[in-house]
């Protein structure tokens, strides 16, 4: 067996493509060169850091009815199904209340700022229309993806390598999706990496025999800063409208799916342990590890 | 000397305190550079008491001073027990156990037991200032039920990327911890070696705990060639080998000589000033140019006087195992917040 290993930039982070199988060919290759396409065609489309995306000029048709891609139709789909099944936890109108909160800059190339929002509305998601071909949102309302696309985007990959693929991991700015088996025929092992200091270990998942395992990380201590003396974070609590405060540092999530782990794990952080204990319950999740602010951990896999 | 009231004592531990002090006069605010110490004294049936040092909890962007203590010996179980607006003397500030944030620019900050106080002044500073050096703190305790400034620095932590916080814990560790953070043991050569991956030249190790403490990690860095001018030490000496109360009573305040109490009090605290004077004024008023204290590194690395009240701590012996991650060409899969 052989490993094959590339890392892109994308999402505001690295990217990371590792395929194992018999034997290195040209059509892995072509494999891994068509997902670095498919990352980046996605972040042009979806980026509110590009002024020309689709999400950007969404955006700026806020009160107008927009023809939207099929893509994107799919996304907000997406976006009203995890707002209910959060308990609205997760609300792509949250993007003013980021931005007022100090989020207003690419994290990775502080000079590009997206078009500043600062001062709409922030809307439940009953406000969202969603025809045939075309989305419409309040004026003086916008909407992000962020909490969304990278789990999104995961799935996307995965669908196109499963029967192209059969033993490979992916991660996107740190959530990942995994199947089939590592170069020594064991299951994947995916380390979760200390919120504070990601050098450190502290613990692991073990991914499921012949099914997708996505995991995702969220944590309030990364994308952070001051903004008018006041410390931000890049989880909004749409119930107050401001940086989250939790008690727990970081959430990750175990499922099948890279979207409900990365929504999940940021709606754990808002939510709290009793929310990850329902919905490990209920099946959405299989596992979760909680790492708090007093240092404690909670696993439960 | 300074008039300072005591404004209020909160209890850390069972056995360790802050004692928050306010200057009688509002407008006052002490100068002084994040590490240093005061020496404090109280008045007690209308007389000056013997003074002790304690460092420096607070920052100082704050008018008020917060000192931490452990309260084990005579002194500290006395003024434990003051009430808020008893009178308090303070002198100082003195002591060379600063930043100089020109050229400790990789900081390890090793602290034993209440040897603590004087880096969360620095944290403090630092985080207000906004931090910008990375500093890593490796901090002995014996057992997690029982830290002082957990709280403080567990916020310090979670604002501040740039510091991490690793626990060394002698005895017992509260199950559901952290076990990156917080490891069984002693501080060991191998942690030394993973913190600075053996390049330790690179770093400025301060060093703030009992004698054994410091003495073990000074032979730790020794064996490792690390130059004299990159280690900061400050020892403080437990309460219970300055004397008894009964001894002390003795030595310094006489019953029947008020006048000689006062005078040897006063004399004894000129030359004890002038000391700390006559090794640190030209290093403090260098400092007072800038907004960040200064170090001289090259002389740094001797012992400074007692500082903080506590009475023993663990003796690091053994080898702890924790191993930082192996770096490989191959990107293990981990999630990790990003």
């Amino acid at each position: 067996m052989i490993r094959i290993q590339k890392e892109l930039d994308c999402f505001g982070s690295k990217a990371l493509i590792t395929i194992v199988q018999k034997r290195d060919n040209t059509q892995v290759h072509q494999i891994i060169e068509k997902i670095i396409v498919m990352v980046e065609e996605f972040e042009n489309h979806f980026s509110r850091f590009k002024k020309n995306s689709e999400l950007t000029q969404f955006n700026i048709n806020a009160g107008k009815r927009v023809k939207v891609s099929e893509e994107f139709k799919n996304l907000l789909e997406n976006c009203v199904k995890l707002y209910r099944e959060t308990g609205s936890a997760f609300n792509p109108f949250i993007l003013p209340s980021l931005q007022k909160a100090g989020y207003d800059k690419s994290w990775v190339n502080p000079t590009i700022e997206s078009d500043e929002f600062e001062d709409s509305d922030v809307v439940n998601i009953d406000q969202l229309t969603i025809g045939e071909d075309w989305a419409e949102i309040p004026i003086n309302t916008a909407i992000d993806l962020g909490g969304i696309g990278k789990g999104y985007m995961l799935d996307k990959i995965s669908k196109f390598l499963n029967g192209n693929i059969e033993n490979y991991w992916i991660s996107l700015g740190g959530d990942l999706i995994c199947r089939g088996k590592d170069i020594n025929g064991q299951p994947w092992n995916i380390a979760v990496a200390d919120a504070i200091d990601d050098r450190n270990v502290i613990d692991s998942f073990e991914s499921s025999q012949n099914k997708v395992t996505a995991i995702a990380t969220s944590s309030t201590f990364k994308r952070r800063g001051f903004k008018n003396n006041k410390s931000w974070n890049h989880i909004i609590n749409p119930a107050t409208l401001e940086p989250v405060k939790s008690k727990i540092l970081s959430a990750t999530v175990v499922s099948s799916s890279g979207m409900t782990s990365d929504v999940m794990a940021k709606s754990i952080i808002i939510n709290g342990q009793d929310f990850a204990e329902k919905i490990k319950a209920s099946g959405t999740i299989s596992a979760y590890l909680l790492q708090n602010n007093d240092n404690t951990i909670r696993i439960e896999k | 000397m300074n008039d300072y009231v005591l404004k209020n004592i909160y209890w850390m531990t069972k056995d360790s305190a802050q004692m928050v002090l306010s200057p009688r006069d509002p407008s006052f605010k002490m100068q002084f550079f994040p590490g240093q110490y005061i020496a404090l004294g109280f008045e007690k049936s209308g007389r000056p008491s013997p003074v002790r040092c304690f460092s420096i909890a607070s920052s100082p962007n704050n008018s008020e001073i917060t000192i931490g203590m452990r309260v084990a010996g005579s002194f500290t179980k006395t003024i434990s027990k003051l009430n808020g607006g008893d009178k308090l003397f303070v002198y100082g500030p003195f002591g060379n156990f600063v930043i100089d944030e020109e050229v400790d620019n990789n900081i390890i900050m090793f602290a034993g037991g209440i040897g603590i106080t004087p880096y969360i002044s620095m944290l403090n500073y630092l985080a207000e200032e906004g931090l910008k050096a990375p500093v890593t703190l490796v901090y002995g305790v014996r057992s997690t039920d029982n830290i002082p400034f957990y709280k403080e620095l567990s916020e310090l932590e979670s604002n501040n990327k740039f510091l991490r916080i690793f626990y060394v814990v002698a005895e017992n560790i509260a199950p559901n911890l952290n076990p990156v953070k917080f490891i069984k043991g002693f501080v060991s050569g191998q942690m030394v070696d993973n913190l600075t991956a053996k390049q330790y030249n690179p770093f400025t190790y301060f060093i703030c705990g009992p004698k054994g403490f410091k003495d073990n990690l000074l032979n730790i860095l020794s064996e490792r060639n690390v130059p004299d001018g990159n280690i900061i030490t400050e020892e403080f000496t437990p309460s219970t080998q300055l004397g008894t109360d009964a001894e002390q009573e003795k030595k310094i305040i006489p019953k029947y000589t008020y006048g000689a109490s006062v005078l040897t009090f006063v004399l004894g605290t000129i030359f004890f000033m002038a000391i700390d004077l006559v090794r640190y004024v030209p290093k403090i008023t260098n400092a007072q140019t800038t907004s960040v204290p200064l170090n001289q590194k090259n002389d740094s690395s001797s012992t400074v006087t007692p500082t903080t009240d506590d009475s023993s701590y663990i003796q690091p012996t053994q080898q702890n195992t924790n191993t930082a991650p192996q770096q490989t060409n191959y990107q293990a899969p981990t999630t990790r917040a990003s």
